[in-house]
């Protein structure tokens, strides 16, 4: 039998199952302390959806009253998390409220509809399937996405039976499944560490993760995936006192891992990596295994095969599509060890020109070294206490983190090392509560000690979460480039949709085609997808041969013009096509780049708005005899 | 290492044929349920809640745990989907067979591993029971300010959005005639008009007032061919916010 890092009313035998006795007041006390908290939570989500209304409006006080919510959410949970008094049941509730009300964060910021640039993507696999029925079809936003089917199909299902618009049945399903992740990780954690409080400040580690509170909240395939990747370890783990593998538990086991893959391929290889390293420790320590452990050898084998097969009979196009950006982030990775060469600036916000206030930098900083100086010590416990191999597995991933790291210094591994937070998260949320969950909190010094430490993890996550100028909901009616679709956009996309039917061929900018790709279900182009140059469109004064040349090639039906891109900088990332030349995505388009399709002949305005102009272009043009 | 058991009732009787009746209902809620809302009322639990129900309760003697809890969503999503997926290749990922496919697979695991499931009222109820009432307070007082905290935001992005919305001009041609359309809120912008002319003549003349609200209109008509340019503007007061010209 493994230490226990718990006393006996840690590891949970006051929860609601327990007996009324004579501490029944007592009790109640504690209840109603954990009710206050979950109050405080929802004030919190009061806060924060004030901060985005004010936000929307340019009012002031918005960034405020947004940290003043986010801190009443996190604050009070983490000092009832680590209160010696609460319970195992106090504990639980309170994490899955915590990642309720987060998710909650996301949902407050774009309440009626998707706002970020995935989850456009997947609503137009969703809508696909919603419209013909028909699997793989293809998905002009995002291709592989049409390989990965699982999301769409489980949305389709709730909206097919239900009648609710696919955004509801988003929102209805990625909230269940954070509800999943955060279950599912905390009763691994606590039966991992035989105490509730170690899994209780292990989701608080967790919650902090700089992709939590926007990025696992948004309507993706990851969102899904990867919590049914936390229940099938908890699954696992859970089945390992049993003598036999029964039928039950192997149904359960293959339509998890049947479901990861289906839904997403990065998940899909991660929980086949953790499987196999499972299997690997388990073997190596031979007698070392504590009593009842069982090496998964059956589901990691099942897990590496399937998805193996999948991945070359079905997704094929996943090596393209991961490929160039491991590669990128290897090279550039590389370089940064030999030539100590950075390519990208931190905190300069895609090169908006607002600057990240002060206090969050160094909170982000602070925030690393924390984790840092935990880690080893993490580890450390886990091999002293003998833990289970998942959990030194678990554990142990966390190096992969720090690895990463100094990606983050590149352009191109920074999207590496920031997406694989929400994987090397869960050994970080491990090792870390080990080490600070060390001794009951009963001393009052040393619970202020954690608590600030979780603060500080906590605060540096959501400074790095999201771009500063972009982490409340936008004002639409500022006159500034839009990060996220307009109303304007909407409209537009939607009376084109209406009028002339789906699946046209339609080049505009990578924001304003969320819009057309997703509620217009046209076939936007954009030089990733297509191998054109979009850009060359656009970045032109005049109609010169190269204007006609990409849009003949690329078969253009329809130009969309973002008015409010003219005279404006960007937001320094690429504005019309992901492979456009750096110098023209820092510099604001010209107001005769766009006027130059006005009066040529084959291309006739059929729309306008204030923002939006929607050329035809004629079939002469786009066969090449005009 | 042994995990903790905080069991949430005793062994109780089998309740296949409740579940049997729930599974049943669910899905013909589902498929001919009358509006969303009762549509809703059965879809939802059967495609998220049921699968996994029955594969956690099947076959089990001990009582429910919370790990089942956590686990019967993600069992049910995760069935769910590989059943959707399943009836999309062979062409028959509609509403009905959605709904049979699901209660009867539901029905049929549980079934197939002979059920036996618990009842989790008991113990759980004495226990909270000192605390009903406040507990019954709290989450009142959680629920009213969760949804304050939506329905500010909602409000707050449907107002946002109405005021950022513009005016929309559209003409095309198609079939030979000329199809004009308007969309604006009129109550914001002021009374609109729309001008169909070619040169001097005006073709067509429409008006919005400041009281009809959001505009959307159509009006079409024949066009010459090879007769020269279209103007179609449309204006508010004396300034011309949109134009456009058909060629």
């Amino acid at each position: 039998m493994t230490e226990s890092l718990s006393s006996g009313h840690e590891s949970g035998r006051n929860d609601l199952a327990s007996p009324v006795d004579s501490s029944a007041d007592k009790d109640t006390t504690q209840h109603l302390v954990t009710l206050l908290v979950l109050v405080l939570q929802s004030v919190g989500l009061l806060l924060v959806s004030w901060a985005d209304a004010r936000s929307r409006e340019s009012a002031n006080g918005a960034y405020g009253l947004f940290w003043a919510g986010l801190l009443a959410i996190f604050l009070p949970t983490a000092w009832r998390i680590c209160d010696p008094r609460s319970s195992r049941a106090d504990r639980l509730v309170l994490s899955l409220s915590l990642g309720a009300m987060l998710f909650l964060v996301k949902v407050v910021y774009g309440p009626t509809g998707f706002v970020f640039g995935d989850e456009f993507a997947h609503a137009r696999a969703a809508n696909n399937l919603l419209t013909n029925g028909k699997l793989f079809d293809s998905n002009p936003l995002l291709p592989i996405t049409a390989r990965y089917p699982g999301l769409a199909v489980i949305t389709d299902t709730l909206a097919r039976l239900s009648g609710l618009s696919t955004f509801v049945c988003a929102v209805i399903l990625i909230g269940l499944a954070r509800l999943v992740l955060v279950g599912c990780l905390f009763l691994l954690v606590e039966s991992l560490s035989s105490s509730a409080r170690v899994a209780g400040i292990a989701i608080l580690v967790y919650a902090s993760n700089p992709q939590f509170l926007y990025w696992d909240a948004q309507y993706a395939y990851e969102s899904l995936a990867l919590p049914l990747a936390v229940a099938l370890l908890y699954l696992i783990w859970k089945g390992r006192e049993e003598s036999h593998v029964s039928l039950r538990r192997r149904v359960a086991t293959y339509a998890l891992i049947l479901a990861i893959i289906l839904t997403h391929h990065v998940t899909s290889y991660y929980i086949g990596l953790v499987l196999l390293a499972w299997v690997l420790v388990a073997k190596f320590r031979g007698r070392n295994v504590p009593s009842g452990e069982r090496a998964p050898i059956e589901p990691a084998a099942v897990t590496v095969v399937a998805t193996a097969i999948y991945l070359a009979t079905v997704a094929p196009s996943t090596f393209s599509y991961l490929g160039p950006v491991l590669t990128r982030a290897a090279r550039q990775g590389y370089q940064l060890l030999t030539t100590f060469h950075t390519s990208r600036q931190l905190f300069n916000n895609g090169g908006s020109g607002v600057s990240t206030p002060r206090w969050e930098t160094v909170a982000a900083y602070a925030a690393v070294l924390v984790i840092l100086a935990l880690i080893p010590f993490g580890l450390y416990e886990v091999r002293r206490r003998k833990l289970p191999a998942i959990a030194a597995v678990l554990a142990w991933s966390s190096i992969a983190w720090i690895i990463l790291l100094p990606l983050r210094l590149t352009q191109y591994g920074q999207e590496t090392a920031t997406r694989s937070a929400e994987f090397t998260f869960l050994g970080i949320g491990l090792a870390v509560a080990i080490v600070l969950a060390r001794k009951p909190l009963a001393d009052g010094r040393l619970r202020i000690a954690v608590l600030a430490a979780l603060v500080v993890i906590f605060v540096g996550g959501v400074a790095i979460s999201f771009n500063y100028s972009e982490r409340m909901a936008p004002d639409l009616m500022a006159s500034t480039v839009p990060t996220s679709p307009t109303p304007d956009d909407q409209a537009a996309a939607k009376w084109l949709l209406d009028t002339f039917g789906a699946g046209h061929v339609v080049a505009t900018d990578l924001v304003t085609r969320n819009s057309f790709g997703s509620l217009g279900r046209q076939d936007v182009v954009f030089g990733n997808s297509t191998a054109s140059h979009t850009y060359k469109i656009f970045y032109s004064p005049s109609m010169t041969s190269d204007v006609y040349t990409e849009i003949r090639n690329a078969r253009v039906e329809f130009v969309v013009l973002q008015s409010r891109l003219v005279g404006r900088h960007p937001t320094g990332g690429p504005v019309f096509d992901v492979g456009e030349p750096v110098a023209d995505s820092r510099a604001a388009v010209p107001a005769e780049d766009f006027q130059k399709f006005a009066g040529v002949d084959g291309f006739v305005p059929v729309y306008a708005s204030g923002e939006i102009t929607i050329y035809q272009v004629s079939a002469s043009v786009r066969a090449g005899t005009q | 290492v042994s995990e903790p058991r905080h069991s949430m009732g005793r062994p109780a009787q089998p309740h296949l044929w409740t579940y049997a009746v729930c599974c049943a209902a669910l899905g013909l809620l589902a498929a001919l349920g009358p509006n969303v809302t009762l549509r809703s009322v059965g879809a939802l639990p059967l495609a998220l809640l049921g699968p996994g129900t029955a594969l956690c309760m099947a076959g089990r003697s001990r009582p429910w745990t919370y790990g089942d809890l956590a686990l019967v969503p993600a069992l049910s999503i995760a069935i769910s989907t590989i059943l959707g997926v399943a009836l999309a290749l062979v062409g028959l990922f509609d509403r009905t067979a959605l709904a049979i496919t699901l209660a009867a697979a539901s029905l049929l695991i549980a079934i197939a591993c002979r059920s036996r499931t618990t009842s989790t009222a008991s113990r759980a109820t004495r226990a909270v029971g000192p605390t009903a009432p406040v507990l019954v307070i709290a989450a009142v007082v959680v629920a009213a300010i969760t949804a304050s905290a939506l329905t500010l935001a909602v409000r707050s992005s449907q107002h946002h959005s109405t005021q950022a919305s513009d005016v929309a001009l559209s003409a095309y041609q198609a079939n030979g005639q000329l199809v004009v359309g308007l969309s604006a809120d009129t109550s914001r912008t002021g009374p609109l008009v729309v001008r169909v002319t070619r040169g001097a003549v005006v073709l067509g003349e429409f008006h919005a007032t400041a009281s009809s609200g959001t505009t959307a209109f159509h009006w079409s008509a024949p066009l010459e061919a090879d007769s020269g340019a279209v103007l179609v503007s449309v204006a508010s007061d004396a300034h011309t916010l949109r134009t456009l010209t058909i060629p």
